[in-house]
């Protein structure tokens, strides 16, 4: 009766140390990320987003695209990567980093 | 005998072989007879070091497999600047990487402090050189500037990985030849900190293969927002070795901006191009000068942060910082330092988004330090401090 209880609370042992191991892994989860490039027209200075291309750098006058709305050169403005959770993660968890909700 | 020694006896029943001794408790009297036994020799041995010696091999496992693991980063850093050399067409990748990977760098003699930082520019500026000459000698003719310095970024990455992983295997290997539990526990402990930097690294070596900008851009990326805010008198001109200034005007004032000349990867002169532009270009009274830089931060505070204070804001060994300090000295001007926080792995890594906020506040910090140190008609020198990969310069004024 003794061993099976021993078993017992082994068993409980080591069903926490898994549960508690699962969820630590859980609040490890990698945030994907998502690489911006933000374009500016030269002309009228409407913004565009696009993920980067090979070789393209801040300063970059582009021939291609032009801008949708007057036709002008865009200029890369800015290249930088940001969070790109998904936007039930945003309600449920901290943002990490963050200190909002 | 144990079970009367230890009075076990007393409950004795009748199956047991023995009279007066049943078979239940002379199991458990044997059980805690050799568990003392045990005990007793364990601790004995623990004065003898057979615990710090267990000790020793769970902490020699457990930096083996991190050693393994910075191998991983090595070869792979290793691979890519190979990659890189033989995309740009280069003869013999391998001989550059076995030229480049060893090379070292010898301090130059601190005991005698005269002319050290003048020593330890022309020892940074061989190493710089040099390889610079070993990779570009093994490049066909016509490939740009920019991919050379992104080529040589790279295989200084791989260069300080490559003598981190030997000097913790070095240290790992000694303490055991020796027997010091002191050195692995120290390393043990440490670990965690080089791991961190190693894989930063590791990681930085992605960002920069494909030329996007990292953190530590935040200070050109700076100077060319506000090249691209002000009127340009100057356009970009290269004064010393792949550093740029240009001259713009703001509300009555003259504002010099110095950078390195994007958008390879590499940080340029700034010290020495600020004493040229000082010496050889600012007519104007000198009123200020402003550096922008990257800057770590403190566990805790947030990435972006921008913070205002004095000195040059420059994160070299020295010789660069100090040509702006004893220039600063002799003109009797003040130095403004403006610093964007971000984490070591943030700033050799991808920029972030916080980062890029974090420029366009530096940048009305700058230009409230500007007028309020200037006045019209009198100069100002910025300089935007970092490596300046992703980041090119600004056209004619659009």
């Amino acid at each position: 009766m003794d061993a099976w209880l021993a078993a017992y609370v082994s068993l409980a042992a080591a069903s926490a140390t898994a549960a508690a191991a699962a969820a630590a892994a859980s609040r490890r989860v990698m945030r994907p990320k998502r690489l911006v490039e933000r374009l500016r027209c030269t002309r009228c200075g409407y913004v565009v987003y696009r993920e980067p291309s090979r070789g393209d750098y801040v300063g970059l006058v582009l021939e291609e695209p032009r801008c949708p709305v007057c036709g002008g050169a865009l200029v890369v403005d800015a290249i930088y990567e940001e969070s790109a959770e998904p936007l039930s993660g945003l309600l449920f968890r901290r943002r990490e980093g963050s200190k909002k909700t | 005998m144990p079970a009367a020694l230890l009075g076990l006896a007393a409950n004795a029943t009748p199956a047991s072989p023995v009279p007066g001794v049943s078979l239940s408790n002379e199991l458990a009297t044997w059980i805690i007879a050799i568990s003392i036994l045990v005990s007793t020799i364990i601790s004995i041995l623990a004065f003898f070091g057979v615990a710090q010696g267990i000790q020793l091999g769970i902490w020699k496992a457990q930096i083996e497999s991190k050693l393994r693991i910075l191998e991983g980063y090595v070869n792979e850093v290793r691979e890519k600047a190979r990659g890189m050399l033989r995309e740009a067409g280069a003869r013999e990748p391998d001989a550059v990487i076995a030229r480049t990977i060893d090379y070292f760098v010898v301090e130059p003699v601190s005991i005698e402090p005269t002319d050290i930082t003048k020593r330890l520019e022309r020892v940074l500026r061989t190493e710089e050189e040099q390889i610079e000459r070993v990779v570009r000698a093994a490049l066909p003719p016509g490939v740009s500037e920019e991919r050379l310095h992104n080529i040589v970024t790279v295989l200084g990455i791989a260069n300080a990985l490559n003598t981190l992983y030997k000097f913790l295997r070095h240290m790992l290997l000694l303490g055991i030849k020796t027997k010091n539990a002191m050195l692995v526990a120290q390393l043990w402990m440490m670990l965690p900190f080089y791991m961190r930097i190693a894989k930063a690294y590791r990681d930085a070596t992605d960002t920069i293969e494909k030329g996007l900008p990292i953190g530590d851009a935040a200070g050109p990326l700076a100077a060319y927002r506000l090249a691209e805010r002000l009127r340009t008198l100057t356009p970009s001109t290269e004064i010393v070795k792949d550093t740029v200034f240009s001259v713009h005007e703001y509300e009555g004032r003259r504002v010099y901006l110095v950078r390195a000349r994007g958008p390879g990867s590499t940080v340029g002169r700034p010290g020495e191009a600020v004493e040229r532009v000082i010496r050889e270009v600012v007519k104007e009274p000198l009123a200020a000068i402003v550096t922008i830089d990257a800057a770590l931060k403190f566990e805790g505070e947030d990435t972006g942060l921008v913070a205002e204070g004095s000195g040059v804001a420059m994160g070299d060994p020295g010789p660069e910082k100090i040509r702006i300090e004893r220039l600063a000295v002799s003109l009797g001007v003040p130095l403004h330092a403006i610093a964007i926080k971000m984490g070591f792995e943030e700033a050799i890594t991808t920029m972030k988004k916080e980062v890029v906020d974090g420029v366009e506040k530096a940048i009305e910090t700058a230009l409230r330090v500007i007028r309020e140190a200037a006045q019209p008609g009198e100069a100002v020198v910025v300089v935007g401090v970092g490596n300046t990969i992703g980041v090119g310069l600004p056209g004619p004024r659009r």
